[in-house]
């Protein structure tokens, strides 16, 4: 089964998850909610940049989603993919317009995504030290790109010359010092989990 | 996405693809087709909320004063227009350096002073009593008379007492590793942990 196979498998799954939460199947709800909080989650990320603000978003995505559905708004379930990233942009465009409205619906519908959260990557069981033996793993050059990358939002020209380097070595140090922190977080988390035993 | 057909996943989204998409960098046309791909795609969602998840990690650990132990001033001006609390102690050569880690304080961050002319980088080297020694190599000194070091919280979760470090400058470009200066730091009092931030 090749990766493309089990992602057009998925890309199904969805689909027929949709279908099924439109009959009003609850469970096929809580998995719609599942399979889409981690997308809605790294979509908010990018776009708002704030970890509570993207669960936030996350919430009343899902929200806006499951009432389309139970409301039959959804005619081509196949297409829940594009529904929902359609609603991320709409929801974001007016966020701010929307902060009555979403506590109001919060209380509506308190969907408990702690499990969604939970299957977030890069979660479940990081905790601060393990994040600060991993860092500290990674050399204070790397640190510091992912800093100016993703904390003072730098742009990479500007850390290339900070660093004395090119703008593709930039890049280059900074998707591999991200993979070696996924790498060790992981390691870690496997090394706790057979501590654990 | 390298030509990545939207929905039928012919090509996986590359790591350095989803990094640079959060790090803003790519082209607009090409996020948007990341984004509508990464909707269709669990396979590929799955990437862009590691991606994600680290990223936020990362900003975590800038807040909570773990990244790094040298700051730049671009650094440390967005952790206080991003609200956080810093609490700033100077640091100087001639006299022990006490200090207390106040209970509402985020990010202890000390300025040492020093004469640093004529040092493109240094290694920081933190010296203390109870644990390994903490090396900070080849942090580029951005001004002559100050550097700006960052302190967690998290290093003085287990003090026996006051907590007492030796901080060495040594002239990362000189083979006989010369110390430039040396400062004793003493954190005084008992240093409250705060909860873990919750994790993606």
């Amino acid at each position: 089964v090749t990766r493309a196979a089990v992602a057009e498998r998925r890309t199904d799954d969805d689909a027929a998850l949709a279908r099924r939460a439109a009959r009003g199947d609850a469970e096929a709800e809580g998995e719609l909610c599942r399979a889409f909080a981690p997308r809605i989650w790294a979509w908010g990320m990018r776009h708002l940049g704030d970890r509570q603000e993207a669960w936030d978003l996350v919430q009343e995505v899902l929200v806006v989603t499951i009432e389309a559905l139970r409301e039959r708004r959804l005619e081509r379930p196949e297409q829940i993919g594009s529904f929902v990233l359609g609603t991320c942009r709409l929801v974001t465009s007016d966020r701010r317009r929307t902060d009555e409205r979403r506590r109001a619906l919060r209380e509506r519908f308190p969907l408990d995504l702690a499990e969604g959260r939970a299957l977030a990557p890069g979660s479940a069981t990081a905790d601060f030290r393990r994040m600060f033996d991993c860092l500290r793993a990674l050399p204070y050059a790397a640190r510091r790109i992912l800093v100016m990358t993703f904390f003072e939002e730098a742009p990479a020209d500007r850390i290339a010359a900070e660093a004395g380097t090119t703008v593709g070595n930039v890049r280059v140090i900074r998707h591999r010092a991200l993979a070696q922190l996924r790498a060790c977080l992981e390691d870690c988390a496997a090394g706790a989990g057979e501590d654990g035993k | 996405m390298n030509g990545t057909a939207a929905a039928s996943c012919a090509t996986q989204l590359r790591w350095e693809t989803a990094v640079a998409y959060f790090a803003g960098e790519l082209p607009s046309s090409e996020e948007l087709a990341v984004e509508e791909h990464a909707f269709e795609c669990a396979a590929c969602s799955g990437c862009l909320a590691t991606v994600a998840g680290l990223v936020a990690q990362v900003r975590d650990a800038v807040r909570g004063g773990i990244i790094v132990s040298a700051l730049s001033r671009a650094s440390l001006d967005q952790l206080r227009a991003r609200g956080i609390r810093v609490q700033e102690v100077p640091i100087t050569a001639d006299a022990p350096n006490e200090t207390t880690f106040a209970p509402d304080t985020e990010v202890l961050v000390g300025r040492v002073h020093g004469d640093f002319r004529g040092l493109r980088r240094v290694d920081l080297e933190f010296h203390s009593a109870y644990t390994d020694p903490g090396i900070e190599r080849d942090v580029p000194v951005e001004t002559a008379d100050e550097l700006i070091i960052a302190c967690s919280r998290h290093c003085f979760q287990d003090p026996k007492g006051p907590l007492e470090t030796c901080l060495k400058i040594v002239d990362a470009e000189d083979p006989g590793r010369r110390v430039v200066a040396e400062y004793q730091l003493r954190m005084l009092g008992q240093v409250a942990m705060k909860p873990v931030p919750p994790t993606v």
